[in-house]
């Protein structure tokens, strides 16, 4: 671990320069001397909304939408053995993209609304519940069955939208189509700071479950044997990454790619420890959405492209020049 | 005494078969246990009941008197260390990342590890002939190497007691010998307590000081490898007529010679 002091260094400048670029670029474009006269009192007023109430709140969800998105899969992929296993196998996102459906359909919601979000976090929220009834075999955590389950509910809630939108106005069938794109627009300081304040301890969390997510990958008789409390911390690990899922999910729908391709792009380059893996991840997942989010926001012009569409567009090139420079070890 | 079973039966699922019946046996430190048996014997499910993972029906496996299950994992790995044959690597590691998890049960959840940590890394790699090899991927070891490194990971835990699960499984006929007499000489040199599951009766004979033959549940003999190995034990327990050699101070040679049944033993098939 010679160089974990270099990468976070390289991560965190990463993170600053991206921030600093995704505060001046957009529709309007600013000046560095504008964005930081922004911060003082006098300066231009205009600056001063567009970077504090529109840029700023949307930078800080990027980044903190990123991290969780990383760090879930990360703790899902060590849990579940699993290289295929992302932030959205295991139900989240169908429970909450049934939920906002719903609500969409019956009015109660808005894009753009308070009471979205609160339904797409009930609707997670259901859909870990169930999944982990469901694996919860005589106290034990079924770890293949989860899987299944995830797999299964999914379809189920997947099979409810289609369901509902037959029924619905080519109104809210547009709106529950932007939903499930998942987007970063309008992101409040409420919405950052409710984000913060579960990401960023959950985030710790899953860092101090490093050793036992190591000895986990190897599978469960060697974890046992090697010192860890082998059920308890899968549990912990499947609430803290399924409810990381969950609140992104909630506050920005779904945007897939980055829980995946995140872990895995810093395991090639950092190696597979999850002591270095999670924080890592936690940096790597923020600026690499920040990065996404800000082109998305400037490639189109006027129309704003759906951040999953910029996200599978510069990830996927990305991970496939990774995959083959760095040999296949994953 | 390290290790102790008194009468345990433990039973997978609810109606099936007990996988071990009444089974009592005692470890002492700086003796090298063999556990034999056909398959289904038992010899797994006696090692799981020993690491506490498993939950017996009835009876009880103690590590220095306390029930294996009672003991919190960490302070039990800091004294057991298990080598298993069924592990997965789900993801790319390095041998040095491998063998540092010894040091988990010491260092807890948040400790960094030290200096010293990577000091008793080092010497495991050492002891198993390794140094080399630290910074290269598991997937590109031999089976034998992958298994020496599995063996540093167990040394690195500085544990008092070593649990192995067929540890030479798939290695050559080299690779098994060495394995089987550094475990043997680790067991003298460190006074450890080791129990060793194996399919391979000649080298358990000859670097164990004591067999256990497991039989369909049941101990079916316990003692010296001279005192364990006859044709008469172990034609019962495996169920196939078999010649047992003396080679002196090489063990005890033992060869199937004949199916079930067939009292025409020593021949060669028809």
């Amino acid at each position: 671990m010679v160089n974990s002091g270099a990468r976070y260094l390289v991560l965190l400048a990463l993170l600053f320069g991206s921030a600093a670029v995704g505060t001046m670029v957009g529709p309007a474009g600013l000046s560095p001397g504008e964005v930081v006269g922004a911060f003082g009192s006098g300066g231009d007023q205009i600056a001063r909304r567009i970077v504090i109430d529109l840029r700023l709140p949307r930078v800080f969800g990027a980044v903190l939408v990123g991290a969780s998105l990383a760090v879930s899969g990360a703790v899902f992929q060590a849990l579940l053995r699993n290289p295929l296993a992302e932030p959205y196998l295991l139900g989240v996102s169908s429970g909450a993209a049934l939920a906002a459906v719903g609500a969409l359909a019956l009015g109660l919601g808005r894009l753009g609304g308070f009471l979205l979000p609160v339904a797409a976090l009930i609707g997670g929220l259901l859909a870990i519940a169930i999944v982990f009834a469901v694996a919860r075999v005589s106290d034990r955590l079924d770890t293949r069955v989860l899987i299944l389950a995830g797999v299964v509910v999914s379809a189920f809630f997947g099979a409810c939208i289609t369901l509902i939108l037959v029924f619905s106005p080519a109104e809210t069938l547009r709106s529950a189509f932007f939903w499930t794109l998942g987007s970063l627009s309008g992101f409040s300081w409420r919405m950052v700071a409710v984000l913060a304040a579960w990401a960023i301890p959950a985030s710790a969390a899953a860092w101090g479950l490093g050793r036992h997510l190591d000895a986990l990958a190897l599978g469960e008789e060697t974890a046992a044997a090697i010192g860890t409390e082998v059920e308890r911390i899968k549990r912990i690990a499947f609430f803290l990454a399924s409810l990381l899922a969950a609140v992104t999910v909630s506050v920005a729908g779904v945007i897939g790619f980055v829980g995946l391709v995140v872990p895995h792009a810093v395991r090639m380059v950092w190696g597979s420890a999850h002591r270095g893996l999670i924080p890592t991840c936690f940096l790597a997942g923020g600026a690499a959405l920040l990065v996404v989010d800000t082109a998305a926001r400037v490639i189109g012009g006027p129309v704003e492209i759906p951040i999953g569409v910029v996200t599978a567009f510069l990830g996927v090139p990305f991970f496939l020049v990774l995959l083959r420079t760095r040999g296949g070890s994953t | 005494m390290s290790f102790q079973v008194e009468n345990l039966t433990v039973r997978y699922g609810e109606a099936g078969e007990p996988a071990l019946r009444d089974v009592s046996l005692v470890f002492e430190p700086g003796v090298h246990t063999s556990v034999l048996g056909p398959n289904g014997a038992g010899k797994s499910t006696l090692l799981r009941a020993l690491l506490g993972i498993l939950r017996p029906d009835s009876g009880q496996a103690r590590f220095e008197g306390r029930p294996s299950m009672e003991w919190p994992r960490r302070e039990l790995a800091r004294r057991v260390a298990l080598v298993s044959a069924t592990e997965e690597f789900a993801f790319p590691l390095k041998v040095r990342e491998l063998v540092a998890m010894g040091r988990h049960p010491h260092l807890g959840s948040w400790r960094p590890a030290g200096d010293s940590d990577r000091d008793i890394v080092a010497t495991s790699l050492r002891e198993v002939g390794l140094d080399e090899f630290s910074e290269r991927y598991l997937f590109t070891l031999s089976a034998g190497e992958l298994q020496r490194a599995r063996l540093a990971r167990a040394l690195a835990q500085q544990a008092d007691t070593l649990l192995l699960d067929e540890p030479v499984a798939h290695l050559d006929l080299a690779h098994e010998y060495n394995t089987f007499r550094q475990i043997a000489q680790l067991t003298r040199e460190k006074s450890l307590t080791t129990i060793t599951v194996t399919h391979h009766l000649n080298l358990a004979s000859r670097f164990s000081d004591r067999v256990v033959l497991l039989s369909d549940g049941r101990v079916a003999a316990t003692g010296t490898p001279q005192e364990v190995f006859t044709a008469e034990r172990l034609g019962a327990a495996f169920g196939c007529a078999v010649d047992v050699r003396d080679l002196g101070e090489l063990g005890r040679l033992a060869i199937p010679v004949a199916p079930d049944g067939d009292s025409n033993a020593g021949g060669r098939p028809r």
